[in-house]
């Protein structure tokens, strides 16, 4: 598989897994917005990013964890009634 | 048939769970219900309060919303990500010599130094660490004055600030003036709070040492002509401190391009961590200060005590993070502050934006809304976490001194709400405030006397009240 959609796809899949409503969001849409910004980046550039995409996922697996042995309180978003 | 009115939003939620339920469960009945569906207000279940408003039953379960990111925002999980090793196993002190994890630790500050420096335009070398904006203004405040004043001997005694500074600055001044400087508070124009030049050029006197103003209000967003005052400083050869706080990170600095002298910075308004803060000290011309702290002349002599590498760190990585974010973060943040003045000026009459409209940091937003009463306002807004302009939710009653300098009326004032928006603020959280202010101030109004008279086109200041009639 193309390697950017299985990166954006992990991504997307540990994003979705964030424990806190803002950072959730912020994550998820984020993720979308970079590589929506990267998407036309080849070559040499294409490399750097996708480097740097995976360290991002690196960062997101771990802050995951995080978030979820310290859960913060249901935000008043989150409860639709 | 009991009812309650909802929000828009609760009501779409409810009307979605009645009718799903409803074809789940009772084909038979579900003609019925469906004829009381077509009202717009949604029937959910009997209303122990029969119909009359009760402010109880308009709230939801849950963590209130934070809107209120000009008093401090939350810590970036990637800002955190870089702290966590810090705490865990390199814990040196970054002033010991001898050691590996003493080289260690300074090796982490070193480069928080540089992260920090690269966002301002500065070198390393000028970078201090403090706890923080406060500490910052306090050292560069009383610590130039006090080397350039009247105890070291160049006779200088005069500092310039403005009336909407923050209250460390205003306290520093405070504290000179006891101490026999004279001090200028310029005011500020009227609505927008932006400081006038001939003012300011007007004031300066030949012993006028430090000019301060703050880059960035806190309260009403207004960014001042930084550039501007600081070549008029300049040229005049007098310092120019300011307290960017507000601005780092997410409106561009460059210290050289503005003429910056003493420049102050706290973490915390940029996703980091609370409890640092940095002071940009200008090497070239050099500036010097007397310190605050005695002790081992750690930071270059100004600031001794052990740095807490870790924040330092986290600071740094959180420079590095609104470098690298500035643009995306800008064109959220202008979205979401479009969406929310927009919104809050076409659905609410009688609104005043406080503030410059066009020169100013769009995440704090500050609305003053005419025939509301501040504090009855905010107890509505339980489920979002704002701040009020005036000071009513503290201890006394004054209203915001900011609000006053721009000449906004004390009873406005206290009907004032200040937005903070930011980096992690969705987009349903605004539509969520909008849904929450529409209903609230209009239920308010509605309850207000003053406002039936307005409505009926009374100007209320010609009205002959009888307690004046008696004078």
């Amino acid at each position: 598989m193309n390697p950017s959609i299985s990166l954006f796809r992990s991504l997307l899949r540990e994003a979705k897994k964030v424990d806190n409503y803002n950072f959730r969001l912020y994550a998820i849409r984020r993720v979308k917005l970079g590589f929506q910004i990267n998407r036309n980046l080849a070559g040499n550039e294409a490399d750097l990013a996708l480097r740097e995409g995976q360290e991002n996922l690196d960062i997101l697996r771990r802050q995951v964890v995080l978030g979820s042995l310290y859960p913060s309180a249901p935000s008043v978003m989150e409860n639709a009634v | 048939m009991m009812q309650r009115i909802l929000l828009s939003s609760q009501r779409r939620a409810a009307a979605a769970t009645a009718s799903a339920s409803a074809a789940a469960s009772r084909p038979s009945a579900s003609a019925a219900l469906s004829t009381t569906r077509s009202f717009s207000a949604a029937v959910v279940e009997d209303d122990p309060n029969d119909g009359r408003f009760s402010i109880q039953g308009t709230f939801r379960e849950g963590r209130a919303t934070y809107l209120d990111m000009s008093s401090t925002t939350p810590m970036d999980p990637r800002v955190l990500d870089k702290m966590m090793p810090f705490m865990i196993g390199s814990y040196g002190n970054p002033h010991s010599r001898t050691h590996s994890y003493g080289w260690e630790s300074e090796t982490i500050v070193e480069n928080a130094r540089e992260q920090i420096a690269a966002l301002i335009g500065a070198s390393p070398k000028e970078i201090i660490f403090t706890s923080g904006a406060t500490e910052s203004n306090n050292l560069s405040i009383k610590g130039a004055a006090h080397f350039y004043g009247m105890k070291g001997n160049k006779n200088k005694k005069h500092v310039i600030t403005t009336q909407t500074e923050h209250k460390c600055v205003l306290d520093s001044c405070r504290f000179l003036e006891q101490e026999g400087y004279d001090v200028t508070y310029l005011p500020v124009m009227e609505a927008t709070g932006m400081v006038c030049m001939d003012e300011l050029e007007n004031a300066m006197r030949d012993d006028t040492l430090l000019v301060s103003v703050m880059a960035v209000n806190n309260e009403i967003g207004t960014r001042q002509p930084v550039e501007e005052i600081g070549a008029l400083c300049r040229k005049k050869k007098i310092l120019f401190h300011t307290d960017a706080a507000q601005m780092l990170g997410k409106l561009p600095i460059d210290v050289n391009a503005m003429n910056i002298d003493l420049m102050s910075l706290s973490s915390h308004k940029i996703y980091g961590p609370k409890g640092v803060g940095a002071l940009y000290v200008r090497r070239r011309p050099r500036v010097r200060l007397e310190p605050l702290f005695s002790g081992g002349g750690q930071e270059r002599g100004l600031r001794s005590g052990t740095l807490a590498h870790t924040l330092c760190a986290g600071f740094g990585a959180a420079c590095e993070l609104a470098q690298k974010e500035m643009a995306n973060d800008t064109a959220w943040i202008q979205y979401l502050s479009d969406k929310l003045c927009n919104g809050i000026e076409e659905r609410i009459p009688m609104v005043t934006r406080n503030g410059h409209p066009e020169l100013r940091h769009p995440g704090c937003v500050n609305y003053s809304f005419a025939y509301v009463e501040g504090e009855s306002l905010l107890m509505a807004l339980k489920n979002v976490a704002v701040s009020s302009g005036s000071a009513c939710t503290s201890a006394s009653l004054e209203p915001s001194y900011v609000l006053r300098a721009l000449g906004v009326d004390d009873e406005l004032a206290h009907g004032s709400l200040r937005f903070g928006l930011g980096r992690f603020t969705s987009e349903d959280e605004v539509d969520f405030l909008l849904d929450l202010l529409d209903e609230h101030v209009g239920r308010l109004r509605e309850m207000s006397p003053l406002w039936e008279m307005v409505q009926e086109g009374i100007d209320l200041k010609s009205i002959q009240w009888s307690q004046d009639a008696h004078h």
